[in-house]
């Protein structure tokens, strides 16, 4: 529970401004957490950690964000987290996708029933080699087939300015 | 064949782009490939030989426009016996006749859902023993974030005139036992999925293979977990993965398949996916054939100009190169469209949101040009060790215009991909669209024909 109470005082702390959904979601970790939850998905995941990276796309382009790589069931997960501390999108690619719900924390019931409704609306189901799926607050791409799938999570308001959504990858 | 004198500027591009000339070796010829089937194909005698119809009577039930409607366009559908294990022949009154199954070269394994098979055959099934105790499940997760959850059996299976398969298959069932360790998108029954279950014919002998045996959780993709209770119900599954030897997970039937006594044959090196050409403005159904072997028998041996593509075998991808562009590329019955995730690439396609925007989700795209309805496209694609390059024109058109239209639901000629645009990497999936008009021999890793060893996609 330690860094429930470090993350919401941390929040409140430096960016007071900032809406309560914000401080919120940093409790629970997870896409849009802080920090540290980037270790709590480690830890759900039974992850290996990698180095963190950080990637420009050129030697002079400081990025407004980090990437910390994991390793876990065979799936290579990447969690970005925006200088102001949030994680803003995570990306992942593997031989399957990765534990999709279990990285989204408290957006997992608005996934799953986005994720029902495109069901219901497009009907086209097996027959498509990927989907995307747009709720109130994120929107989860998939894609690929058997042995080679990958994906991405992200809040389209977490994105620091700058980012492209392509950049989460 | 071995068009080395074609003084076309896109070839030229492409023997640049892929960095060896035809006169310097045999490297990198370009065969243009069009549409060898017409509309109407030869009948296909065989052991070996399993009807294939698309949106035909096959499957499930026919697709409609009506909103309810779950059959998608261009669901190709075969019928299989399947009997308790040990069976020996696919007439005796335990086995069971399953139609509507979904033919998927991009998965692997026979999966049914459990409420489709009658009382008798499900209780002469027999479990697989978990290594520390229970039976297993499996939790197989799709491309589109669905998953299909339920325990494996074992059963025999009969596919055609065949001699029957001893092996592993799942039973589909999204209320057995801890259910939630499989996630929350999971396909609950035919109403809902279209089909009875899914005849993964892809391009490998196990679902999930090595990988699965590992005890490392870091590498182990965690697909089967163990459950404490019988084939027709669980009370508890433990949510921690577990290991399986690859003999023991769920098989590629084909792959297993003995020696055929009426003729000698073996048909367990690959498939082959015939079926006819559809015109522009598609039909209701087509009929073809599933053929199983690759070059085993007359009915199996491809014409002389039919070239093999290898995917890299760290992805199982080739390359398809659209608008200059090169693409990780597969080929996938089980997708109803073509399916261009190019990012900025697919340049003369776009989201058909842009005129309906009901469709914005929905991933459709139409020609930019939307009055003309139909876009020509240059795709040359090729294998991984970049051999040899074929060079396919499509021709795409606008699936607001054609899906339902006439009662039609079979098309060569429809795409989705902006639903994927921006994804990690750019891929061109060629989906059943791609087989319409053309034989697609499926070699099968670790197994050998006249086209080479497997894994390999030939056309």
């Amino acid at each position: 529970m330690d860094y429930i109470l470090k993350n919401t005082f941390f929040f409140a702390l430096t960016f007071s401004g900032l809406s309560l959904l914000v401080q919120v979601n940093a409790a629970h970790a997870y896409l849009g957490g802080g920090v540290d939850s980037i270790e709590v998905d480690r830890k759900t995941l039974r992850a290996e950690k990698s180095p963190t990276q950080v990637r420009a796309r050129s030697q002079a382009d400081a990025l407004p964000y980090t990437v910390t790589e994991m390793v876990a069931a065979g799936v290579q997960v990447r969690e970005y987290l925006s200088k102001t501390g949030v994680v803003f999108g995570i990306a992942w690619s593997g031989s399957h996708h990765a534990n999709v719900s279990a990285l989204l924390g408290e957006y997992r019931s608005e996934y799953e029933k986005a994720f029902a409704s495109n069901v219901a609306q497009f009907g086209l189901h097996r027959g498509f080699r990927g989907r995307t799926v747009r709720s109130e607050n994120i929107q989860i791409d998939l894609g690929g087939h058997f042995r080679n799938m990958s994906g991405r999570a992200y809040s389209p308001a977490l994105l620091p300015a700058g980012v492209n959504v392509n950049d989460i990858k | 064949m071995g068009a080395c004198g074609v003084n076309d500027l896109l070839v030229l591009i492409m023997v640049m782009i892929l960095g060896c000339a035809c006169a310097k070796s045999n490297q990198n010829a370009v065969v243009s490939s069009g549409l060898p089937n017409g509309t109407t194909l030869p009948t296909m005698i065989g052991d070996n030989v399993l009807r294939l119809t698309v949106d035909g009577d096959q499957c499930l039930s026919s697709p409609s426009t009506a909103a309810s409607s779950v059959v998608p366009p261009n669901a190709p559908c075969v019928s299989v016996t399947v009997c308790p294990p040990g069976t020996s022949s696919s007439s005796a009154s335990q086995c069971q006749v399953i139609p509507g199954l979904l033919v998927d070269t991009g998965s692997v394994g026979l999966r049914v859902f459990k409420s489709v098979m009658n009382h008798s055959l499900l209780s002469q099934l027999v479990s697989v023993a978990a290594p520390a105790g229970g039976i297993v499940a499996e939790c197989v997760g799709y491309a589109d974030g669905s998953a299909d959850w339920g325990p494996i059996a074992e059963a025999t299976v009969f596919l055609g005139g065949e001699p029957g398969v001893n092996t592993q298959i799942q039973l589909i069932d999204s209320t057995y036992g801890t259910a939630s360790v499989c996630g929350g998108n999971l396909d609950q029954d035919p109403s809902h999925l279209g089909y009875n279950g899914i005849l993964g014919v892809g391009l490998f002998p196990q679902d999930c293979g090595t990988a699965c045996e590992s005890t490392n959780s870091t590498l182990n993709p965690g697909m089967y977990f163990s459950c404490s209770g019988t084939l027709s119900t669980a009370t508890n599954c433990n949510t921690t993965p577990i290991s399986l030897a690859a003999s023991h997970q769920v098989q590629n039937v084909i792959a297993h398949l003995p020696v055929d006594p009426n003729t000698g044959t073996q048909d367990n090196n690959g498939v082959v996916l015939m079926l006819p050409s559809v015109s522009a403005s598609g039909a209701p159904e087509v009929d073809g054939y599933l053929i199983l072997g690759v070059a085993t028998r007359s009915n199996n041996t491809p014409a002389s100009n039919v070239v093999a593509y290898p995917p890299d075998p760290s992805t199982g991808n080739i390359t398809a190169m659209l608008n200059g562009v090169v693409n990780e590329a597969f080929i996938d019955s089980g997708s109803s469209f073509y399916n261009f995730a190019a990012g900025s690439s697919t340049g003369n396609l776009a989201d058909c949101g842009n005129y309906n925007s009901a469709y914005l989700r929905a991933g459709y795209y139409c020609p930019l040009n939307n009055a003309n309805a139909v876009q020509s496209i240059s795709l040359p694609i090729s294998g991984y060790n970049g051999s040899q390059t074929s060079l396919i024109s499509l021709l795409m058109g606008n699936p607001l215009d054609l899906i339902g239209v006439n009662g039609n639901f079979v098309f060569a000629d429809i795409a989705t991909g902006s639903s994927l645009s921006g994804m990690a990497s750019n891929t061109v999936d060629l989906g059943l669209p791609f087989y319409l008009g053309r034989n697609v021999y499926h070699g099968y890793a670790f197994k050998s024909s006249s086209l080479g060893y497997g894994p390999y996609w030939a056309f």
